[in-house]
């Protein structure tokens, strides 16, 4: 990550002698360093433009006050019985274009929590609440996971707290080929790198400034070697002409360069908005390709019909149970989860 | 309706507007309304002087809105003079934290040039204020103007440009129009530059606003709601992006009214194949 891309950054007062919050700004020396009383002043004016921010966000420190860890759908697990995400850090440095962060927020500029320990805290609250149960922590979902560690250091942060809980499993979810930390500590157990794929002329038209499906599997291939373990994330599933054959190849590509023994799960779950964040993300790129072919309103969703989207799903599972066991497919959607077992 | 990108100035003073005027070849517009408003002969700049103070940068901002016909892509730009407590007389600044004194209210403009000029902190007062900080420019126009102008393009398309008039070293008595016009005209070139780099951001805006092109000529066809208007222009859009050499407007002549027009239009939509390898 380019350090001089960002210009500006904005740091709140009461955050501003906070040692990661000086760690941070050095890295930004020659930057515009702007104080603020609150980050929603800055990150939730309404009048902002996402797109046009997109070409350069300016990046905010803030400190969250609440709701460090939340509880995602059961459907969304990878076999973990109770299931939270967690934010860290708001917006990508990527620009993909189905991605849901366009509709959600109103500004496109890097919202940095850097009260870690606070995230630590809640979490190991909830561990302690639930000491029989399976735990799966996601992290990656509102940003890259990996993408910003030379910045935010917040995977250096986080592994030993897992490597302290063994019972709870941590995701770290990431499109990126940028690998520190995970070349220098020793791999544990109970953390999945999960990679988003798709088939590389897909991801060609529409992960932009995201690294090409190729450097990725090159990425993924070191990790595994390195003893960590790695999720597989075809998600958002892309319809298209001649989608299955894209699809197969990829699925041949993938799984001829991951080392089999290294994947803890492989999940695939449809394109879906709600139908009020659709109608946010095509005001902002009307001209887009993929918005303008079988997307459809479909109850309080916008989405490829149900018969493409079964079709992609059963094709997806038939191809996968090719490669791995059925009892680490899972499909990612609010009414089905695990596909075996 | 204007169809093009416009630039909005809204400057306090008759000497900040000379230079612009004359860089830009705007002329006096002959009209009945409470503010002086300039435009060039392609419609393309316009300018309006509101006066000292919030209240009337206010009121011109939005006057120059309806007078204009501004679209949502239009660039507003409040530029004009500033004291600063330690820079240097005649340094052009691009604000991007404006501290309203009289409500403590902050405001953070963030207009996206690749520029390398200053930025600084802007105070805006209700009184001339020779209680210079260090780091901060003061004027009494700016926070009124930025919360006017958000309302009525983006806020990545307004910009607020002061240049340094008085400080410790150099006393407000002894501004002159004259030097006014100097001290716009010595930086006419950067702001040209900002200016020139704000059009191609309208330019996205405008590429992603403006309305398709057949829009007008089906809704003067055919009788359509308020909803099924904008049904229309999303549809539209999407034929642009996906049939461009196709024409709508035939495809759909034989329809009898809106709700066929829409089916057809959908139905063809829902045809389209993505060629993920010719893109």
């Amino acid at each position: 990550m380019g350090q001089t891309l960002i210009d500006t950054v904005y740091i709140e007062e009461s955050i501003k002698n906070h040692p990661r919050t000086e760690s941070i700004l050095l890295r930004f020396g020659k930057a515009r360093h702007i104080l603020i009383e609150r980050y929603g002043e800055v990150f939730n004016k309404r009048s902002q433009n996402f797109r046009l921010q997109k070409s350069s966000p300016a990046l905010i420190l803030a400190r969250k006050h609440s709701g460090h860890i939340l509880s995602v759908p059961d459907s969304f697990g990878i076999g973990g019985k109770k299931n939270f995400y967690f934010a860290h850090m708001s917006n990508c440095i990527y620009d993909c274009r189905y991605c849901f962060l366009q509709g959600m927020f109103v500004s496109a500029n890097y919202l940095l929590f850097i009260n870690f320990e606070d995230f630590d805290e809640e979490m190991d609250k909830l561990i302690r609440e639930s000491p029989e149960d399976e735990l799966t922590f996601f992290s990656g979902y509102d940003c890259d996971s990996l993408a910003f560690e030379n910045i935010t250091g917040f995977v250096s942060h986080v592994l030993p707290f897992f490597e302290k809980h063994k019972s709870a499993t941590l995701e770290l979810r990431t499109k990126s080929v940028q690998i520190r930390p995970l070349d220098l500590i020793t791999p544990i157990e109970n953390c999945v790198i999960a990679y988003s794929l798709m088939p590389p002329a897909m991801s060609k038209a529409l992960d932009h400034k995201a690294p090409s499906i190729e450097s990725r599997l090159v990425a993924m291939e070191k990790i595994a070697n390195m003893g960590w373990k790695i999720g597989l994330r075809f998600d958002p599933l892309i319809y298209g002409r001649n989608w299955k054959s894209h699809y197969q190849s990829l699925f041949e590509q993938v799984f001829s360069t991951v080392p089999k023994d290294s994947i803890h799960s492989v999940s695939y779950g449809p394109l879906r908005f709600p139908q009020s964040m659709f109608r946010k993300i095509f005001k902002l790129y009307p001209e887009e390709e993929l918005f303008s072919g079988f997307l459809a309103p479909r109850n309080s969703v916008v989405a490829y019909t149900s018969e493409i989207e079964d079709t992609m799903a059963n094709f997806c599972i038939e191809m996968l149970r090719n490669f791995v066991p059925d009892t680490i497919i899972f499909q990612c959607t609010p009414e089905v989860q695990v596909v075996g077992g | 309706m204007i169809d093009h990108i416009s630039i909005c100035w809204v400057v306090a003073m008759k000497s900040e507007a000379f230079a612009i005027c004359k860089c830009f070849n705007l002329k006096n517009v002959t009209h009945e309304g409470p503010f002086p408003i300039f435009t060039d002969l392609a419609r393309r700049h316009w300018l309006a002087i509101s006066g000292v103070g919030r209240v009337q940068a206010a009121a011109a901002t939005m006057y120059l809105h309806d007078i204009s016909g501004a679209q949502p892509w239009a660039v507003w730009v409040n530029l004009g003079i500033a004291g600063h407590g330690r820079a240097d007389y005649g340094t052009l600044f691009l604000v991007d934290k404006i501290v309203e004194k009289s409500t403590g209210r902050n405001l953070y403009p963030r207009p996206l040039i690749s520029s390398n000029v200053s930025r600084s902190v802007l105070e805006t007062v209700d009184q001339p204020d020779t209680n210079y900080k260090s780091g901060t420019l003061f004027d009494m126009e700016g926070a009124a103007f930025f919360d006017i102008a958000c309302r009525l393009s983006c806020q990545q398309l307004v910009l607020l440009l002061k240049i340094v008039s008085d400080g410790p070293n150099a006393k407000l008595e002894g501004l002159t129009d004259k030097k006014i016009i100097q001290l716009i005209e010595q930086n006419i070139s950067s702001i040209k530059k900002i200016i020139k780099e704000m059009e191609g951001k309208s330019k996205i805006e405008y590429n992603r606003l403006v309305e398709p092109q057949d829009y007008k000529i089906i809704i003067k066809k055919w009788h359509f709601s308020k909803t099924r208007r904008t049904q229309l222009q999303v549809f539209l859009r999407k034929w642009d992006t996906v049939f461009p050499k196709k024409d709508v407007v035939s495809y759909v002549e034989d329809c009898s009214n809106s709700n066929m027009v829409l089916k057809k239009i959908s139905l063809k939509l829902n045809t389209y194949k993505i060629e993920w390898d010719k893109r």
